[in-house]
Formats: structure tokens, sequence, C-alpha cells
């Protein structure tokens, strides 16, 4: 027990991730890859971001992408938006493109930014 | 959720705020301020953690600050922990830095209630669990203060 068994394997990974169960009150900024499956209850500032289909987010998501298979609440401003069958989305879109799968919901204003950087 | 795994994970780019529940590991290689309540958490060389953690297994390599109640502790050579720290069984590795207040087996004291109703009590302590099953003797099971 002494020392050099600090093998603690601690690749700092490259993305963050928070999973299924976890419930979050707060806000969260990554400029790396974000997967959330989780319950939100706040603001997602990230890169890239991937809201899994058991994610329950209620807030805003600022993202230069965004993968929504969940369900989200609140003002999405992103560069692109891809909303596939299982996404349950309400509120306002600001976003540059956007996909909308067959089968999803959608309940929102729609407003067309142009491309940003951040 | 396979490519997930089972880990909540706050990457090295990542600041969060705000309060964590429910999560069971949760490796933390960025900025945390937050209260967290998990089974498991790794703080990593370059993470960074302000807050309260309650959490059966904490690992700390990188900076901690806050009151940290935990069943097992291991501060890593890197760690630098700071405030208060309740633990049952610590290790800690040549060069971890702790600048903190130290309270072993903070579990059997029930002085505060809070404290001992709020934790997920999943780690029975050998000697509450001998109370309880001689048990139902209240003027003995008294201690004195």
């Amino acid at each position: 027990m002494i020392g050099k068994n600090s093998a603690s394997p601690m690749l700092s990974p490259n993305h963050s991730q928070i999973n299924v169960d976890v419930r979050i009150r707060g806000t969260i900024t990554v400029s790396e890859p974000l997967v959330m499956a989780g319950q939100l209850d706040g603001d997602i500032k990230a890169g890239e971001l991937h809201i899994a289909s058991t994610a329950i987010v209620s807030g805003d998501v600022t993202a230069q992408n965004v993968t929504i298979d969940g369900r989200v609440h609140g003002v999405i401003v992103s560069d692109e938006v891809y909303l596939s069958a299982t996404a349950h989305f309400e509120g306002q879109l600001n976003c540059h493109g956007i996909a909308i799968d067959n089968g999803a919901y959608v309940d929102a204003k729609f407003i067309k930014e142009p491309v940003t950087n951040g | 959720m396979d490519k997930l795994g089972s880990k909540t994970i706050i990457g090295a780019s990542a600041t969060f705020t705000g309060k964590i529940a429910n999560a069971r590991v949760v490796e933390v290689h960025g900025k945390v301020n937050a209260d967290l309540i998990a089974e498991k958490v790794t703080i990593g060389e370059a993470g960074r953690f302000d807050g309260a953690i309650r959490a059966d297994l904490v690992v700390v390599s990188g900076h901690y600050e806050g009151k940290m109640q935990a069943g097992s502790v291991w501060a890593t050579a890197t760690a630098s922990i700071s405030g208060k720290l309740h633990y049952e069984t610590l290790q800690m590795d040549r060069g971890a830095a702790l600048n903190c207040h130290i309270v072993h087996n903070w579990r059997a004291k029930t002085d505060d209630p809070e404290q001992s109703n709020a934790g997920n009590s999943d780690v029975p302590l050998p000697d509450t669990s001998n109370k309880a099953k001689t048990g139902t003797v209240p003027s003995s099971s008294k201690k004195g203060v």
C-alpha cells in the first residue's frame, strides 16, 4: 500500500458525460463533446452536444452542434440541430441548419441565425 | 446507453456549477463547484472540486476543497485537500497534501442528526450493528458525554 501503487488510471477524458439517473441542478460549460443522458434543470454550453433518449433537459442549450434524442424544454442556440425520431422539444430554436426526423415532437418557434463560431 | 458505461464524467474542459444527485460513479477532470451525492467519486489530477461530497469511496488526485463525508478516502500523491474530511478509512500516498479538519468514524457520532439521516447507510458500522442486535436496552445505550 505504500507509494508507488498510485497507478490511478486517470486518463483525463476529452469528453464529458452525464449518466442516466443522474439529476443535476445547475450549469454545465464544456468546450469538448458532452453526452447528456440524465436530468438537468439548468443551462448547458457545449461544443458538440448529444442529448440522449433518456435525458430530460429544462433550460437553455447553447452549442455548435446539437443532437437531440431526448426531451428538451427551453431555448436552443446552435449552428446545427438534429432532432431524431425520439426527440421531444418545446421552446425556441435559434439555429442555422436544422434536421428533424419523422416522428419527432416539436413545438417550437424557429429563428434563423447566422453561423457563429461560439 | 452502452457506450456511456455507468459513469458520469466531467471532462477536462468542463465547468460545472450546481447540484448533482443520484449519481453512481462520478469522475471529475474539470472544474466543479457543486454539492454531490454519489457512490464513488474520482477527482483526477487536473480536477478541481469545491463543495460538499457524500460518497462511499472518494479517490482524490486533484484539488478538493469543502466538506467531504466518505466511507473510504484515498488521497493519492498529487492530492491536495482542504476543508473538512470525515472518513471511516483513509489512505494517503506519499506526497498528498491534507490541510483540513479530519474526523474519523463520523457516522458513529450522531451529534449531527442531519448527517446520520441524510447519508445512505449502506456501509454498516460494526459497533452500531452489534448494538442493534443486542438492542432494546434504552438506558444503557446512552453514551456518557
